[in-house]
């Protein structure tokens, strides 16, 4: 069965039409990239995913379930902003992570936070926005998950920091599990993706594997999206 | 799950009301010790002083009770946070009844404690012997016990800011539903509904004065008879109960 | 290892290629038990999916093998090997020759370029 499957999804705010009959499946053990340039409709699409919205038309299903409790026990959602507790300690989170995720991993979280030389014992108001990303991906990625979402995970940081996120999704994601990343940078992550969906202005436009689509276009996915979308 | 959402709910209401608890009784002891002592001028004044700081204290754990939860049911059901809340493995309704359960302790705790302090600064044979004489008499005027005289108050007083708390969080409910201005819409949305509620109160007890002559000297005779007060105050009471429960469903 | 990729080609192909290289060089020797797809994806940064393929690929190209609950193994044949070591070799030289061709230097005078330089820099 498909992990998560889209059956003509809308969603309207004030009468705009942010989604438009999106038809998609998931399958699952692929790394995906939805892309598409920013207010096209990405953002959107993964709270839909996660039952933070609900669609005005059309259907989610994932594991063939509407989003609800037993979605969010194998989804682990990596949103744009910091969702943390600003008052409480890491450690504090670490607990309330594991208590609250029966597949949280807290050894996996700890040795990853070690690696960053980051003190379990810090508030997380006292951390760089910066670090707290890096916190927040480390605490999603220690989650052994069946579907990662990934919400621009790259966006506006710099090369280090980029190649460190790479590397901690690529080497911690469960065997078996699918990642959605979604981004508007593609060249930096091109090389990681085995599928990819191109969005614009709340329509799917192309869903296909990334290297067929490179023997296809005989160029990279950076430029075949530059040429989809020129101004 | 419940358990665990309430855990941390209640932790991250109680952190800074705990200290005004301690403060508030600290100076109360404080007070009381030193009301004890000789009169002299110096003595007179600290009493004053930490009576005045306690009075403070009391109105701050008040304030900050409504202020703790309904600043927490903004950031953790709207705010960044909402982002980890709402992804949580856990059903709607535990975690909108989390809040609720929440307010009641909160509440309920600040109520024992602001009593607590009153009672251990200013309560000596003449001021017990006052509040004694006082609810007798209200009991013998509402022909009733003392005893139920104090329930129907402690009840009463408890859903008066039960409503308070329930109707603000109404408020940032319905005032996040629109796009902008969200914090002063909440504002204003909850403060018409605790008016316009409090009126319905009075309608309900209005109403109820038709079918009951004693209900109804309340509003026509300048001198209210008891039994109207000890009904009224029952109608009251129900409405509200009503009124909170109504709340609840609402959110789901 | 700093293994860079080209966005433009697939990459399940430059990773063939690349591994390829590894074999013949010797880097992977003979009949020596290869990492895991997950460790090998890892090492190169790339999604294991996408090694997969390039495995498969390899093994089509009978370059590795699987044994079934062991994992997989550099081919033990050696005349295989020596085969992609030309098959590379005559790629190279041709692009060498090619290129030489492009900017007007014909085969002779590119023999000896080969000679003098290779002499030079002590590549024999």
């Amino acid at each position: 069965m498909e992990l998560v499957k889209c059956n003509n999804l809308c969603k309207e705010f004030d009468n705009k039409q942010i989604l438009n009959n999106v038809n998609l499946t998931i399958p699952k053990g692929k790394i995906i990239g939805l892309l598409g340039k920013n207010g096209m409709g990405k953002t959107t699409l993964l709270k839909l995913i996660n039952d933070l919205l609900t669609p005005t038309s059309g259907e989610v299903l994932i594991n063939g379930e509407k989003p609800g409790i037993n979605s969010k026990k194998i989804i682990s959602y990596l949103p744009e902003r910091t969702y943390l507790d600003k008052s409480m300690k890491i450690s504090q989170i670490l607990i309330f992570f594991e208590e609250f995720y029966e597949d949280f991993n807290k050894e996996k979280a700890i040795k990853l936070l070690k690696d960053l030389d980051l003190d379990i014992n810090s508030k997380v108001s006292k951390m760089s926005k910066g670090m707290q990303e890096k916190l927040q991906l480390i605490l999603v990625m220690s989650r052994e998950a069946q579907l990662y979402i990934l919400d621009e995970p790259l966006g506006g940081v710099d090369p280090a920091t980029r190649d460190y996120i790479l590397d901690t999704i690529l080497s911690n994601f469960s065997e078996g599990a699918s990642v959605i990343i979604s981004t508007h940078l593609i060249s930096d992550i091109e090389r990681i993706l085995d599928e990819v969906i191109f969005i614009d202005k709340g329509k799917i436009i192309l869903t296909s594997s990334a290297d067929e689509l490179r023997t296809k276009e005989n160029a990279s996915i950076d430029e075949i999206f530059r040429r989809c979308f020129k101004c | 799950m419940l358990k665990k959402l309430l855990k941390y709910d209640l932790q991250w209401c109680f952190k800074p009301l705990i200290v005004f608890y301690i403060l508030g009784i600290f100076f109360a002891i404080i007070t009381r010790v030193v009301e004890s002592m000789e009169q002299s001028l110096i003595v007179l004044i600290i009493d004053k002083i930490c009576s005045g700081v306690v009075i403070a204290m009391l109105i701050n754990i008040l304030i900050n009770c409504f202020m703790r939860n309904w600043v927490r049911f903004v950031t953790n059901i709207y705010k960044d946070e909402s982002y980890l809340t709402h992804t949580l493995p856990v059903s709607k309704s535990e975690l909108y009844l989390s809040k609720v359960l929440t307010a009641v302790i909160t509440l309920i705790t600040s109520f024992v404690v602001i009593i607590s302090c009153i009672a251990i600064s200013s309560l000596n044979e003449n001021t017990w012997n006052f509040l004694k004489d006082t609810l007798e008499q209200s009991a013998v005027f509402c022909n009733t016990s003392v005893f139920s005289i104090v329930i129907v108050i402690i009840i009463t007083v408890f859903f008066e800011t039960m409503s308070i708390l329930m109707s603000g969080i109404m408020g940032i409910i319905i005032g996040h539903k629109s796009n902008n201005l969200k914090i002063i819409k909440s504002i204003i949305v909850g403060f018409v509904i605790y008016i316009g509620m409090s009126f319905c109160a009075l309608g309900v007890v209005y109403i109820s004065g038709l079918l009951n002559s004693d209900i109804m000297s309340l509003f026509n005779d300048t001198q209210s008879t008891s039994s109207g007060m000890i009904s009224a105050s029952k109608i009251v009471i129900i409405f509200y109960a009503i009124y909170n429960v109504r709340n609840l469903c609402y959110w789901k | 290892m700093d293994y860079n990729f080209d966005n433009e080609r697939p990459i399940y192909i430059q990773l063939v290629e690349m591994i390829r290289i590894d074999i013949v060089s010797g880097k992977f020797k003979k009949g020596q038990k290869l990492p895991s797809v997950r460790e090998l994806a890892l090492m190169m940064k790339v999604n294991p999916n996408t090694m997969q393929k390039a495995l498969v690929e390899l093994e089509n190209e009978k370059l590795i093998y699987t044994e079934r609950t062991n994992g997989k193994y550099v081919t033990e044949d050696k005349e295989l090997i020596e085969n992609a070591k030309k098959e590379l070799a005559q790629e190279k030289v041709n692009n060498y020759l090619k290129s030489m061709q492009n900017i007007g230097i014909n085969y002779d005078s590119a023999i000896r370029y080969l000679q003098e330089l290779g002499g030079k820099n002590g590549i024999s």
